[in-house]
């Protein structure tokens, strides 16, 4: 595994589409999402909850739940299009060249089956082997991710193990197969902040030494910086920003991305938090311009119109009117225009 | 926000709000084949909270933070130990309660919609402490709108329920709720928690804000350090039912030096990827202990990277280290020095 | 394990003692003097009442009676009809296997029929099929046994005659007419008890399609029928199995009529008849019997919980 080729694009999505039918209308929750992956980088998601990161995940996969769909769009893993696929096709790509883990590991497993049935499973759905074989390749995979005398605790139940060690063998589980893509979604929202670290640790690792790439969709921020090297950020359903993670941190130029900054206690200056006014809009509901405008202390005139992401420099894309024009964002001069929209629900 | 007085802890305990005297909460389980066991959620913890001042507490689940929330706000009356609150020991009550009525002390959870009546309307759910209080009705309706200005919540939201309202809202109209009774200390239970973030922020500048307008104390509960510490004015951090640290919130440079605090803040990754590149991660490796099955000595020794045999034999203090912090720990302050030799491999202490 | 199992073996006879106990105080209270009836109406004078009791031993008092009948019991003597005056042990080792065998096919049945159509019904939540599912299983529900008894015995004398046996024949001397002679008793039990299954096994696989763990069997690539069939469907059984030892309890009503019925000569219809005449030995015994196998289908679905559901066994 030492001899991975990194760098070399894995995964592009073009123009990917996935709606929701609600009684008030149809919802784009992702909304023509196009991005590049390549081998062993970790891509940050972040955004509100109902900002569709999570959709956008589980589009990848073809696991959007009904009666949500994807509608139109690219997802090209290697060169082909997996919009193209059929079930089975698609069923074959899902765990052997994308997986996916989730936010919460001890729901994550079946609670009835030993934790080795649900390991060999994720082989044996795929390749004809043994028993004895898929037994084989499930205890490696465990040593791995660091879990201690692998081969025994393959006979225990998804009860017998915290979860942090439950989101270790849901990682193994991941890699059985050696895919090109790990979709993470909120992997360590539900653990410890200890345990948190272990399994960052581990992703990164496994990033680095193996060429995955990594889909990292995450609310926190510091997550982010920890372990992501570009980020997307994205607001009702679209990118706002997309940016090395160096940039989003130091330069950020949408006004939502600053305002998520400004809102992390960590980086509070005084006794408040740069808050920004307001909540999301509704999906059904979309401010017919820029849909970050009604809270935005930036906007001007042209915000009226939706903006298109449009590429400031050396791979930072923003979508704003401001920014476009000003090459970034300018220095706000009255920051109290922000405060004075704060504390709107 | 006021400060602490510096000297909290020695003369003054009677102008102290509320005071805990090595107070426990044990549970005892049913069952269990060895005869039941006893969970230690609280373990002998002794407390002082100032009048203005924000306590905050930092812990993982099962430290037994919100067992000791449910204790200063009068839910849960200790196994053992007393509560005494503005000089006065507080009663033991059965009724779950009567303390924190008494005492005028309110609980806010992370879960809003779930302390809000679904089929009740907003108005109805802030006024029940009002109807407790026996209040009219039109000076009640006066007191809720006022109360929802105060929240930052428009005054239109009083007749809509909470399936209508956005989390940050709820969470609003729960704290509003709190505020109704106006209660001398609210315990938030990661009350921000389940916020995205900007609607966390919000909610954190709105709670400082009321503070800064009404005489409340807060107890502000979390796991996450970052809200704490911007929150308040002492950090207690727990682990395993005991606090290993009291520190100073505004005096950050005298550093940290319980290796469980040291530890917990260096997991913590910050939304900085320049000191993220810089830092060193602590990366604890013994197994996590249980409140059933304590250690000895040091509860953090199986854990701790810098344990010593000493430390699996007596359980420490939680002695002074300045004016205003205390920590539970044999080799207080050595860490740094501690933890590099053991890094280096020339001591091999671990308990 | 071992201990549980000695746990509920002890709680069991415990639960007998004090039924049986139970029907014999009830027995004794209820209306009617089964002595008058015995020596007819006329002849009632009360030197013959008196010798009547007598013989019975109905002039002891009711704690030394049923010290005696529990002695008796225990050793395998259930006494004498007071109707037939045959032996009661005997004549209930004829009728129990057929109520049994009665009883366990209509459930089974009953699963059979319940558990596809309530996984098809949660997968396809909302749809056309899932609503006719549930008028069905409604009104499957809320007939009762001797409406579609009746329904079944017309159904099986006019249109499946050739099908349909109308006596009962034991398994032991012909499989297949066994099989033709309780095939009607059987669906007139099993169709109401499904609609419940039915039920519950579509309200816990929509529970169980909803967990994470679903998803993750769907991100390592298994086929959706695998999904339901082999994650969401081992997840819901916890509930429905219970259901199923609960149902063997209604399920005696049932069997009481249908026996009638189909005039099946099982421990319904003996049951039916005792009652009827007051033979209280029998109604003991038989009660003793039906309750007994109450109590082990239930200890069988204590047994399964744990290995449905492995985090129970910690608890037991």
């Amino acid at each position: 595994m030492s001899d991975v080729e990194h760098d070399r694009t894995i995964l592009s999505v073009r123009n990917l589409v996935t709606v929701y039918p609600t009684r008030l209308g149809v919802v784009p929750a992702v909304d023509h999402i196009g991005f590049e992956l390549r081998a062993g980088e970790i891509l940050g998601i972040v955004g509100d909850s109902g900002s569709g990161k999570t959709t956008l995940a589980r589009s990848l996969l073809g696991l959007v739940a009904a009666p949500g769909r994807i509608v139109s769009g690219e997802i090209l893993l290697h060169g082909r299009d997996l919009l193209e696929f059929s079930g089975e096709e698609m069923r074959q790509v899902r765990g052997t060249e994308i997986a996916m883990i989730f936010q919460n590991p001890i729901r994550s497993f079946h609670p009835g089956f030993t934790i080795g049935r649900q390991l060999t499973e994720a082989v044996t759905r795929h390749e004809r082997v043994s028993r004895r074989d898929a037994r084989e390749r499930a205890i490696e995979a465990l040593t791995w991710v660091g879990m201690p005398e692998p081969a025994i605790r393959m006979k225990d139940h998804p009860h017998q193990f915290s979860g942090g060690m439950l989101q270790r063998v849901m990682i193994a589980m991941s890699l059985l197969n050696e895919p090109a893509v790990l979709v993470a979604d909120e992997p360590t929202t539900a653990l410890d902040v200890t345990i948190q670290a272990q399994i960052l640790e581990l992703i990164q690792r496994l990033a680095v030494d193996r060429g995955l790439g990594v889909i990292l969709v995450t609310h926190n921020l510091g997550m982010v910086a920890s372990i992501c090297d570009r980020v997307i950020v994205m607001y009702a359903g679209q990118i706002v920003e997309e940016a090395s993670v160096d940039q989003v941190f130091a330069n950020p130029s949408h006004p939502y991305t600053v305002g998520l900054l400004d809102s992390q206690p960590d980086r509070a200056t005084g006794t408040r938090l740069e808050a920004m006014a307001g909540g999301s809009p509704r999906m059904t509901d979309l401010p017919p311009g820029c849909r970050f405008e009604p809270r935005c202390a930036y906007a001007e005139t042209e915000c009226s119109q939706p903006p298109t992401l449009w590429p400031l420099s050396d791979g930072q894309t923003v979508r704003c009117w401001v920014s476009r024009r000003h090459g970034g964002l300018p220095d706000l001069p009255d920051r109290e225009a922000s405060r004075a929209g704060r504390g709107l629900g | 926000m006021k400060r602490a007085a510096p000297d909290a802890d020695s003369g003054k305990q009677a102008m102290a709000l509320l005071r805990l005297d090595g107070v426990s909460v044990h549970f005892r389980l049913r069952g269990r084949g060895r005869g039941g066991g006893v969970v230690r959620a609280v373990d002998n913890v002794d407390l002082t909270i100032d009048e203005g001042e924000v306590l905050g507490i930092v812990g993982e689940s099962g430290c037994g933070k919100t067992t000791l929330g449910r204790v200063i706000v009068g839910l849960q009356s200790p196994t053992a130990g007393n509560v005494v609150v503005r000089g006065e020991k507080r009663p033991l009550r059965q009724r779950p309660g009567a303390n924190a009525r008494r005492d005028g002390f309110q609980m806010v959870y992370q879960d809003a919609a779930g302390s809000l009546n679904p089929w009740k309307r907003i108005g109805w759910s802030i006024a029940e402490p009002l109807r407790n209080e026996g209040m009219r009705k039109p000076a009640m309706r006066e007191r809720v709108l006022e109360l929802l200005d105060q929240v930052g919540l428009p005054d239109s939201l009083i007749d809509q329920y909470p399936g209508e309202l956005s989390g940050g809202q709820q969470q609003r109209a729960a704290i509003a709720r709190a505020l109704a009774g106006r209660p001398r200390l609210i315990v938030l239970d990661e009350a921000v928690s389940s916020l995205d973030m900007s609607t966390q922020a919000q909610v954190l500048n709105l709670l400082k804000d009321l503070a800064e307008r009404h005489p409340v104390n807060y107890v502000f509960i979390s796991h996450d350090i970052a809200a704490v510490d911007f929150m308040s004015d002492r950090v207690a951090v727990m682990y395993l039912g005991k606090i290993v640290e009291l520190e100073d919130a505004h005096d950050r440079k005298s550093p940290l030096v319980h290796p469980y605090s040291i530890t917990l803040r260096s997991a913590v990754p910050v939304p900085d990827p320049v000191v993220e590149r810089r830092r060193n991660r602590i990366v604890l490796t013994g197994p996590v202990a249980s409140a059933t099955d304590l250690p000895s000595g040091c509860r953090f020794h199986t854990r701790c990277p810098i344990a010593q045999p000493l430390c699996a034999d007596a359980e420490p203090e939680l002695a002074s280290t300045s004016e205003t912090s205390r920590v539970a720990c044999h080799f207080a302050g050595e860490f740094d020095d501690r933890y590099a030799a053991a890094r280096a491999g020339t001591t091999g202490g671990s308990g | 394990m071992i201990l549980f199992a000695a746990r509920r073996l002890a709680e069991a006879v415990a639960v007998l003692f004090v039924l049986t106990f139970l029907i014999y105080v009830i027995g004794t209270i209820v209306p009617g003097d089964i002595a008058q009836q015995m020596a007819g109406i006329e002849g009632a004078t009360p030197e013959r009442m008196a010798e009547m009791r007598a013989r019975l031993g109905l002039d002891r008092p009711l704690m030394v009676r049923y010290g005696e009948w529990l002695g008796n019991a225990v050793r395998g003597d259930f006494g004498h009809s007071l109707f037939t005056e045959r032996d009661i042990a005997a004549d209930v080792r004829q009728q129990f296997p057929v109520s049994l065998e009665v009883a366990f096919a209509s459930v089974l049945l009953a699963v059979v029929i319940g558990i596809p159509l309530g996984v098809y019904a949660a997968v396809h939540t909302g749809t056309i099929v899932d609503r006719i599912l549930r008028g069905i299983s409604l009104v499957f529900f809320s007939v009762p046994t001797f409406v579609s008894g009746v329904l079944f015995v017309w159904l099986g004398s006019i249109i499946l005659k050739s099908y349909y046996t109308s006596f009962y024949v034991p398994f032991t001397e012909d499989p297949i007419a066994n099989l033709r002679s309780i095939m009607l008793p059987c669906l007139a039990i099993a169709l109401p008890t499904s609609a419940s299954i039915i039920q519950m096994t579509r309200t816990t696989m929509i529970a169980s399609l909803q967990e994470p763990f679903i998803d993750t069997a769907r991100v390592k690539g298994a086929r959706e029928s695998r999904v339901r069939y082999i994650h969401a469907l081992r997840a819901s059984l916890g509930p429905v199995v219970t259901l199923i030892g609960l149902l063997f309890g209604a399920l005696v009503g049932g069997l009481i009529i249908v026996e009638q019925i189909f005039n099946l000569p099982g421990l319904g219809r003996g049951v039916l008849l005792a009652i009827a005449e007051r033979d209280f030995p029998y109604v003991i015994t038989a009660t003793l019997v039906i309750a007994s196998v109450y109590i082990v289908v239930n200890f069988i679905v204590d047994l399964l919980y744990p290995i449905l559901d492995p985090r129970q066994r910690e608890q037991t």
